[in-house]
């Protein structure tokens, strides 16, 4: 029930990102959802992909340190209050978001965020009990 | 009490001085083999005598001592007398595991009395004097050396305190400092500092800096002349053998005299230690030929320098070298503080609980503050795809860094691979 995220390590500086999307590109990876988490001197690029081993796998082999996550997609109703519903349900049960964003454009209406929680396991498994969809990784992969 | 050995004459002719040298030199080697298991050992494994020691020329023929000797015979291994005879005991950051520590005797801390009050002298420092020394805390047994023979001149001293730019500043105007004792870099800073504030030059009492840790170029010194209204003077020393002003410049500024009565210096090629050609940059190598506690056999110092073939205007006749802003080994300095590669891969490795891949030291500006600046590779072990934990982990190098070696180090992760350092390059980063 988890779904699995690459992060990659780069320095902020010119060009960086568009060699991930070249290098990527090139291996006919696509790229599903994007989250880029900054300070002044570097980045943590967090990507969801189709092909997660060879996206790895390329971006290593040309010299960037890569590491696999796991992650939980989270589908949020799509009206006002929907994101709060999630929220608020990790919060009663004092589960910390270590990081989250938004999937891009997501089928059937609804919006999918991705999460990192402190503890994962608890999360996903109190969020399905709250009746909240959480996709696969293959049907996130596919999307 | 027995008595330091005394420096000769400056002036001394120069043959009369090389009798004078070979026999503190013999004396040396003697102590060294008889008081010191490293020194022995390795004499006997090049089948050395001392005794047969005829001619400061046979000095070539012993080993090297090198920095990491200093830490492999961490604290007293290297001493050639008993503890009960060592008044003072000076650690500087060493190569590797552990750092450089030095013993002194009573006779020995007169001895650097003679040497700093010597070359002090030579810059006109005396006692209607004030001096002031302003040396980051990894200088801190220079500092001493530096107030022990200003005192020696009856100069007035303002030791070395933990103040703040500004303070110091305060202290420079208020008290009417006429000479300043610093690195060049903070020099720059002190300078740019008064500036800032609007001080004229022209409020002050200073007409004298010296220059000590770190070579300095000529137009950087020009700039620091030029604004601060001041004379100034290069002085070289070394922090395992504390150490200023073994060397140091007299009134024509051209070259550094060297204190050869009590230092015996040789420059040789980095890589096949054999002497250079007149005139040849190389590595210096020094022996010391009167301090009792801890005597060093053929010290390689990293510094890069060149002997000055021609006599001095001054009419010293001590030898006079160049030195050149490269090094022959893998140390940065930074604000005259020695920083070592492969210590500072040690003190990361403590502070992290792992070895990262790769680091490179760099010369790095913050503002206008000259720091250490270490490039530290991303590998799989340092990353983490969360912010805080890499933050985390610049944060504790850098405390780490900072706490070991007494200056600011400013930590930056790498993509990837950074190559270590080119040796003896001073690389300023971007």
């Amino acid at each position: 029930m988890q779904a699995e995220q690459i992060s990659i390590f780069i320095e902020n500086k010119a060009g960086r990102l568009a060699e991930v999307a070249r290098i990527l590109s090139e291996s006919k990876v696509n790229i599903r959802a994007l989250s880029l988490a900054d300070t002044s001197d570097f980045g943590v690029l967090r990507l969801i992909v189709n092909h997660t081993s060879r996206a790895k796998d390329v971006l290593k082999d040309n010299g960037f340190t890569v590491r696999r996550t796991t992650v939980a997609a989270v589908e949020v109703l799509d009206q006002p209050g929907g994101l709060l519903a999630v929220l608020d349900l990790l919060n009663g049960a004092g589960i910390n978001i270590e990081y989250m964003y938004a999937y891009a454009n997501p089928p059937g209406g609804n919006a999918v965020m991705i999460f990192r929680f402190d503890r994962m396991e608890d999360a996903i498994e109190l969020l399905k009990k709250n009746n909240m969809r959480i996709l696969e990784a293959e049907e996130l992969s596919g999307l | 009490m027995a008595v330091a050995a005394p420096s000769f004459p400056d002036n001394m002719d120069p043959k009369q001085r090389a009798q004078h040298q070979l026999e503190r030199l013999q004396e040396t080697l003697n102590r060294a083999y008889r008081s010191v298991p490293f020194y022995q050992t390795r004499f006997k494994e090049k089948k050395i005598d001392p005794l047969n020691v005829g001619s400061l020329d046979d000095l070539a023929q012993l080993p090297f001592t090198e920095r990491r000797h200093l830490a492999e015979n961490y604290p007293y291994g290297l001493f050639a007398v008993p503890l009960r005879d060592i008044v003072r005991i000076h650690t500087a950051p060493g190569e590797g595991h552990a750092p450089s520590v030095s013993g002194y005797t009573t006779q020995d801390l007169a001895l650097w009395n003679n040497i700093v009050a010597r070359a002090l002298a030579a810059a006109g420092v005396n006692a209607n004097d004030i001096m002031q020394i302003f040396l980051d805390p990894g200088l801190a047994s220079w500092g001493r050396g530096y107030k022990d023979g200003a005192e020696a001149l009856e100069a007035s001293v303002i030791p070395l305190t933990a103040l703040s730019l500004e303070k110091q500043q305060m202290v420079l105007k208020d008290y009417k400092t006429s000479v300043v004792v610093t690195t060049p870099s903070s020099a720059e800073e002190l300078c740019q500092g008064l500036y800032a504030k609007g001080i004229n030059p022209n409020d002050l009492a200073l007409r004298t800096i010296i220059f000590a840790g770190e070579p300095v170029s000529q137009e950087e010194r020009r700039t620091i002349a030029d604004k601060l209204h001041v004379d100034t003077w290069v002085h070289f020393g070394l922090s395992e053998v504390p150490g200023p002003a073994i060397a140091f410049e007299c009134a024509a500024h051209d070259g550094l005299h060297v204190s050869e009565d009590h230092f015996y210096p040789e420059i040789v090629h980095p890589e096949t230690g054999k002497p250079v050609g007149p005139g040849e940059e190389g590595e210096l190598v020094l022996t010391t030929l009167t301090t009792r506690a801890f005597p060093l056999i053929r010290f390689r110092t990293g510094d890069r320098m060149s002997f000055i073939e021609e006599p001095c205007s001054c009419g010293r006749t001590l030898c006079r070298v160049n030195w050149h802003k490269d090094r022959t080994d893998n140390i940065v300095v930074i604000r005259g503080v020695k920083v070592h590669h492969a210590q500072v891969m040690t003190y990361i490795s403590k502070a992290l609980g792992f070895t990262p891949t790769c680091c490179r030291l760099l010369v790095g500006k913050r503002g206008d503050r000259v720091g250490l600046e270490v490039w530290l590779g991303m590998d799989d072990t340092i990353f983490s795809d969360e912010i805080k934990e890499l933050e985390r982990v610049v944060e504790t190098v850098e405390n780490a860094l900072a706490q070991e070696l007494g200056i600011t180090a400013r930590v930056r992760l790498s993509e990837g691979k950074v190559e270590c350092s080119d040796p003896g390059r001073r690389e300023v980063a971007p």
